[in-house]
């Protein structure tokens, strides 16, 4: 049963695989400028950890909640900080003394949003990616015990199984063949 | 109908396990950003390509240098006086190869080793580099497809068993629902 939920939630990773390597589902993001109260910040004198709080409060009342942060920068007399999650991105822009803060909204289409799952990886993975990150791991997991039963199945079921050896042995030369070549040619 | 089913689920896996194998390899290499790459600088003395536009004599000096790989158009640099800048890859390594007007080209090689050529191969689609990276990108299609027939027959053989029915749609929908669930929450 496991394994079947497994399966269907591979199903799903395959098909964005797919977009993937076909370049389909892109298009281009719709961007919004949204302008936010805020309590005014310091010029480039102020704690960049205080400026990355305040944007991240501010993109949060722009509609985007709970996103990695980048660190503050301050360049152009501004201070610009950068937030994204999967399907939507930020970048908050914070002039010293003023009252409001300017959060450009990146959303991206839905196809694009698919294929950026796809790519989620560990890397500074906390709360919900980490758990989608786990996910990963199990399918990945998944593929390698599947492999290994399926050859189970085939060894229980089959008498005649000269086919089936040949089709493995073909397969595992074409791929062993190829790495070694990739591996010891330039 | 069952049998031909079963039959075509056993003999399409086998001949798209060595695949499935890299692709749940590659999948925990890429998830967890594992790679080590050795770096070495070699220099070279070649006769300088004909003049041409940038991407074929890009072509050429790796021809010259006895080298295979896909030149990246945007690293593409071209001097007046024929120097040239690029870089270069292929599955597992890359190359950033400077050719200056007298023909001396110095080459920064990164080799990723049998791993990063593993995680290279995680969906490669190149057709053009070589013969077998052609037909690597026909087996990344063949296996996508095999996968996805191997799961929508592999449940509906555990259908046709009449006692595990109620479960596995039960199985198939929540891994379904787990899937989408998480994947709206990071959205």
């Amino acid at each position: 049963m496991l394994a079947l939920a497994l399966a269907c939630a591979l199903a799903l990773y395959a098909i964005s695989g797919w977009m993937i390597i076909h370049r389909t589902g892109g298009g281009e993001p719709a961007v919004r400028s949204v302008a936010v109260e805020m309590a005014p910040i310091e010029g480039a004198s102020a704690d960049p950890a205080r400026v990355r709080a305040a944007a991240q409060q501010a993109a949060a009342r722009a509609g985007l909640a709970r996103a990695r942060t980048e660190n503050a920068k301050f360049a152009d007399g501004a201070w610009h900080v950068k937030l994204s999650r999967v399907a939507r991105s930020a970048e908050v822009t914070l002039m010293p003394g003023a009252a409001e803060a300017h959060v450009a909204l990146r959303d991206a289409t839905f196809g694009e949003g698919v294929k950026r799952l796809h790519r989620v990886n560990a890397k500074g993975a906390s709360g919900g990616r980490l758990a989608w990150v786990i996910g990963i791991d199990a399918l990945s997991l998944a593929l390698l015990v599947f492999s290994l039963t399926g050859v189970w199945m085939f060894v229980a079921l089959k008498r005649d199984r000269r086919l089936g050896w040949a089709l493995l042995a073909a397969s595992t030369l074409y791929t062993l063949g190829g790495v070694g070549w990739l591996a010891l040619s330039r | 109908m069952r049998r031909w089913l079963l039959d075509l689920h056993l003999y399409l896996g086998l001949l798209c396990l060595p695949y499935v194998v890299v692709f749940g390899l590659s999948s925990i290499l890429l998830n967890h950003g594992l790679q080590r790459a050795t770096k070495t600088e070699w220099s070279a003395q070649i006769a300088p390509p004909a003049d041409a536009a940038p991407a074929q004599r890009a072509a050429e000096v790796l021809h010259a240098l006895a080298l295979t790989g896909n030149v990246q158009p945007h690293t593409l640099k071209s001097a007046e006086g024929g120097a040239l800048a690029f870089r270069a890859i292929r599955p597992g390594r890359s190359y950033q190869v400077e050719l200056a007007p007298s023909g001396a080209v110095r080459v920064a090689e990164r080799d990723g080793g049998v791993l990063g050529i593993v995680r290279a191969l995680h969906g490669l689609h190149d057709t053009q580099s070589s013969r077998w990276m052609l037909g690597w990108a026909l087996y990344t299609e063949l296996t996508t497809a095999m996968l996805l027939f191997s799961i929508a027959s592999g449940v509906l053989m555990v259908l046709q068993r009449m006692s595990g029915r109620a479960l596995a749609l039960g199985a198939g929908a929540l891994g379904t629902a787990a899937a989408v669930a998480l994947g709206a929450a990071i959205w």
